[in-house]
Parts: structure tokens; sequence; C-alpha cells
């Protein structure tokens, strides 16, 4: 089972987390967890763990789908990706199974 | 006559307006001449301002309908068409229409009247939370919370719906703010955001091509929204490969051009389908692997490497691993790319041969009319003003496979959603955007009964659309896979007690008449083409007729059915 983490830098305005929400579940993928925060200068970050339905999704091209939102600044590949998000700031940058 | 109230007409510059007067002003200064909708009490304060703007609104009978005539006016003209409606069932309505212009990236821009915001999350009557049924069917939409910031939500919206990958925005606006009172300046089009191009991506393609054996062109829907029709066509003629084209790219090579193999996918030509199983590289243009081309996504192509230029780059990679991946705008990238190839003479002279091989036959039994061929007559005697809005079933693959177009415009059908009661509201907004063309509506009698309420919209404007209704008194593609793949087991397909169409035609105040006959043909396209008004030829064939070639669930493109089989 891939585990896949998105850090996504967004505008913070109405209907940007339903909007990620909603292309990760369209697109064949499922949330296991979830971190939202504002980031100050009108924008909010957050993070997102996910896996696929079935094996033959590439998180690249939901990297690029969720990156294509109009609100979305910037989004990138978790390396710390199969920690649950909200553990981040407990288990800074080491890979461990869950 | 409708008269404005004295609210409406009050605005200046210099006084504060309503909401409602800075979104026909702030529609105004993205040049929108024509908006279709219907309206209801959330958005009545709107209503209330078009009379006293520049816009044309055409009330449809339906906001399905106004939403497709809206799409339609964008396929016709490349810019967003504008559709209204009010909350609730107003909105609800539209959203076929809406994701018809998702499917297909169409520029759309569908503006909903809410209820009020101090009642909304309260289930007011007619709320719904069109933000939220919307959301996966466009590509960016608003719910606007202050009257100020109507005109830059208008101005941003057509810019989203217009840049890059079009599709359909939605702002959703309260009645409140509506009403609200607010001073703003209405924005002219804001500049679209371009893409670098790639040129180095560009330089490896041109190595690949240097070295195929048997290269091919893989032609989508993105070239036309991309606007690179005239740039896919020099570089084609220029190149010398051979293309294949996907229902949504009919037209970019006109039909009947040298290098064109037809269409490929599940109702393709054989020689396009086979083409594609023996190229050694596919320079796929703003295609998108859909599975109606594809067919079996693993054998598809198998011999091919990839070169993918498309302007939304999650399509790269998508569905089929790519070699060369040229993200950017179309344009910019083909007027870069000068691929020459090396010696595919015995490549060319195959595919030339297998055209002059498999060539269509409209050698039919009986005296019944055979659509294909009526299709094809039609088209040829139309010209190259001649553009078929298509529904969707049998009929529609009859268009794409025997008409002529000279044109992508010239083929508007609904590929990705496949919207039946898509034809006759699409084909009002084809007819208003470019009244010299001749727009012909056709459909099958489902599709035709899904939006048959459209004749009193085309009777009260008096929209010189032409129409043909191919009746086999059935859902005919369901009805051909229930006989091929459901062993004839034939499940509520039978429309044999639909109405007399050309009789509701004329209760509606069309002119229409009815063939049945292959003799009354070609009188029957005489008369619908020098009819100067809307007239509708309601066309009766057989209910056993079937679409070939037919490419089955599940197998590779190779594998086509024919009617013999």
């Amino acid at each position: 089972m891939s585990i896949e983490t998105l850090n996504i830098e967004t505008d913070n305005v109405n209907g940007t987390l339903r909007r990620i929400w909603t292309i990760i579940e369209q697109r064949g993928w499922y949330v296991r967890s979830l971190l939202v925060e504002e980031a100050g200068e009108g924008m909010a970050r957050t993070w997102v763990q996910v896996s696929p339905y079935g094996e033959h999704r590439q998180i690249e091209t939901l990297r690029r789908q969720i990156e294509k939102l109009v609100n979305v600044r910037r989004i990138v590949l978790e390396e710390r990706s199969r920690i649950k998000p909200s553990a981040f700031r407990e288990v800074p940058y080491i890979e461990t199974a869950i | 006559m409708t008269i404005a109230t004295s609210a409406a007409q009050q605005y200046s510059d210099e006084h504060p307006c309503r909401g409602a007067d800075l979104v026909v002003r702030a529609l105004e200064a993205q040049g929108v001449t024509t908006v279709f909708g219907y309206p209801g009490g959330a958005i009545m304060p709107v209503y209330d301002a078009l009379p006293s703007s520049s816009l044309r609104h055409i009330l449809c009978r339906h906001e399905q309908g106004a939403a497709f005539a809206a799409a339609g006016w964008s396929r016709m003209t490349g810019q967003p068409g504008v559709c209204l409606a009010t909350s609730g069932p107003g909105a609800t309505n539209l959203v076929t229409g809406i994701a018809d212009a998702f499917m297909d990236s169409v520029p759309l821009i569908a503006i909903t009247g809410q209820v009020a915001q101090a009642v909304m999350g309260t289930d007011a009557f007619q709320e719904i939370d069109t933000f939220g049924v919307t959301m996966p069917v466009v590509k960016h939409s608003y719910i606007v919370r202050s009257a100020e910031e109507l005109p830059s939500v208008i101005a941003e919206a057509f810019r989203v719906a217009g840049e890059g990958r079009p599709g359909p925005v939605l702002i959703d606006i309260p009645k409140d703010i509506q009403l609200a009172e607010a001073y703003a300046e209405c924005k002219a089009a804001e500049p679209y955001h371009q893409l670098d191009t790639d040129r180095d991506a560009i330089r490896t393609g041109e190595e690949l091509v240097s070295v195929a054996q048997k290269p091919l062109f893989y032609l989508g829907g993105g070239i036309v929204r991309g606007k690179a029709v005239d740039d896919v066509r020099a570089l084609v003629e220029q190149s010398g490969i051979p293309a294949v084209a996907t229902l949504q790219a009919q037209g970019v090579l006109p039909t009947g051009h040298p290098q064109l193999l037809g269409m490929l996918g599940m109702h393709g030509s054989r020689t396009a389908n086979l083409a594609v199983q023996e190229a050694d590289l596919l320079i796929v243009i703003g295609a998108r692997f859909d599975d109606r081309a594809t067919g079996r996504l693993d054998q598809f192509a198998p011999n091919a490497r990839i070169i993918h230029f498309d302007r939304d780059i999650s399509e790269i990679g998508k569905l089929r691993q790519t070699f060369v991946s040229v993200p950017g705008e179309l344009s910019e990238s083909l007027t870069v790319f000068d691929p020459v190839a090396g010696d595919i003479s015995a490549w060319t002279e195959h595919c030339t041969g297998m055209l002059r091989e498999f060539v269509l036959d409209y050698n039919a039994p009986g005296n019944g009319i055979y659509a294909p061929a009526l299709l094809k007559e039609l088209s040829e005697t139309a010209g190259d003003d001649f553009v078929a809005v298509a529904d969707v079933g049998q009929h529609q693959m009859w268009i794409a496979q025997h008409c002529r177009f000279s044109r992508p415009q010239a083929h508007l059908t609904s590929g990705g959603l496949g919207s039946m009661g898509f034809s006759l509201p699409t084909g009002i907004g084809a007819k208003l955007a470019e009244p010299d063309a001749t727009v012909v509506s056709i459909s099958g009698d489902g599709g035709f009964m899904m939006n048959i309420q459209e004749l009193a919209t085309i009777r009260r404007y008096q929209i010189p659309l032409k129409m043909i209704v191919i009746n086999n008194s059935r859902l005919g593609m369901v009805r051909q896979w229930q006989e091929l793949f459901f062993e004839e087991n034939y499940s509520e397909v039978d429309l044999s007690d639909n109405p007399d169409f050309a009789e509701v035609a004329k209760a509606f105040g069309v002119e229409a008449f009815t063939v049945s006959e292959r003799r009354e043909v070609s009188s029957a396209i005489m008369r619908l083409l020098d009819t100067k008004g809307p007239i509708l030829c309601h066309v009766i064939i057989s209910p056993e007729e079937n679409v070939w070639p037919l490419v089955p669930p599940g197998a590779n493109n190779a594998d086509m059915m024919e009617a013999s089989e």
C-alpha cells in the first residue's frame, strides 16, 4: 500500500480545502490524515496523507492535478511520507512505518 | 416588454450601484453580448438589471438548455459563453451542461443566484449548496461575499475559464449581495498566463522523429481549445507524417486530407486503428488517452514511444508513460518543433494503401434510408459552412465517421460526458454565435426528447437552425450493445411509442416534415438547406441498423468487429 504525504500551500480563501479534498477523492485516492493551519499573509498550509484505491495510480499525477487548482500556490511531496502529519513536530524527517 | 425598475436605471460612475448592476456591467466589460438563462427568485435582481444593459438574453426553456447553449456559443467562438440560473433547482439543472463543458474543456461562465447570506445553511427555500454540488465539475468557483468584489471576481472568472486548458467557472451570488450597493470599477479582460516552451524537450522529440520508421501524429481536442489548428496543419504537412484524430479533433485536418487516416478508437476507422497499433512513435498533441480512443490501454500502440505535447501537464504521463514530455502552449511549442523524418516512404505508402483498401461502403440493402449515406450527402451538399451538432448515440458516431468537416468547429459533439440532449440547445448557441454558418442539429429520437422544449426557444427567436431527428424508435446504441454483448436481451430500449416529431415541431410553430424512403433523401436535404427559417426533418430508419466498425469493450483497437461478424 502506497502512502504519500503532500505539503500544500494555498490562498486562505473560501472552498480551497474542500476543493483539494474533492480532487483527492475524485481521482481515486483517499485521505488517511490531514493537518491544516493558517500560515499568515493570506495563506494556509495543508499536509495531507493519502493512499490510492488500486496500485496503478501515480502520486505525481495527483500532485499535478492539485497544483493546477486556482488557489494552490505550491505543492510538494513530503519526504516524511509515512508519518502522520499531526506528528511532524514530534518526529521530524524520520522515515518510519505506520 | 420587460421594464427595468428605477433601481436598475440609477447607476453611474459617480453613484453606487447594486451588485446586480455590477454583474451586468462586468459582463459587458468582458465583451459579452449574449447570455442564456432562466430567471427565478434568487437571481431576480440580476434579471432586473438586464433590460437596461446591452446584453441580449436568450430565454431557454430549461436551465440545462441554457448551459448547453452557452457552451455551444463557446465551442464556436472559443470565448466563454455565459448562462444564468436561480438557486436550488435552477442551479442543479445547470449541472449537466457544466459537467459537459468540464469534460470537453470548454470555457463557460455559470452565474447562479443564491439565497441571502443570512439564511445560507438553514435549508431555506430553493437553497442548495451550489458551490459544493458543482465542485467536481468546474475548473474554479466562487461564492461572492461582497458586492464590491463582483467586478474583480467576474474578470478573474473569465481569465480562469479561458486560460490554459479551458473549463467552466461558477459564480454563486447570494441575493443580498445582488441587492447591496457598492462603488466598484468594472475591469476589462485579464491577460492569460502563458507557459514557457520547453525547447530542450522539443529537440529530444525531433531526434526521436528522425530515427523513427513508423511515426504517427495522434491529434486531440486540446489543439482546438489551444487555438493551434493552423500550427498543426502546417506541422503535419511539412513533416509528411500521417495522422489520426480523436472524436474531438475531427476537422483539425479537413476530411479527405491525404495524411489523415481517420478517427481512432472504439468506432474509429480500420486504417487509423491499425496504424496506431503498428506505429513506433506517437506524436500526441492535446490528447488525453481517453479510453474510447485507446481501447485496452495496456495494448494500445504497443510498439510506440510517446512524445506528448499538452498545455495541461497533469495529462502527461497520466495514463501512458511518455518518452518525451512537452508541457506548454501548443501553438508556441509546435512553432518551435521542426521534425525531419527519415525515410518513411514505406510507412506512408502502407498507410495510404490501407486507406485505399478499407473504404467505407454505402451500399445498404432495401429502400429504407441509410443514415450514414444521408449524413455524408448532407455534409457534402452543405459545403464548408456546414456545422454538425451531434447528440449522443449511434448517429453521433455516424456523423464522426461519415460527415465532411472543413474545420473543428464543423463538428460539435459531447465527447467526454456523452450527454444525451446536447444537440438542440448546443445548436442554438452555435447558430447565434455564427449566424452565417449552416448549423444542423442532428439527434436521435432518444436524445431529442431530452431537450425538446428548446423548440420553443427556436420559435421565439426565430433561430434558423436546421434540425434532423434520426428516429429508429430505439435507444440505438444501447440496443446495439444488448444485441452484441448481452445476448439480445433487449431491456428498456423500445421507444416505438415516440410522438410524431414532425407534428410536435409544428405544434411548437416550427416547419417540419418526415421522410422514410431513400429516394426522398436528396430532396429532403435541399429543402432543409434552402429553407430560411428553422426547419426540422424527421428521418425514419430501421431499428436494426448498427454502427461499424466496433472495438468491443476490453479489446485492443486492432480487434474491430465488422457488420458481417
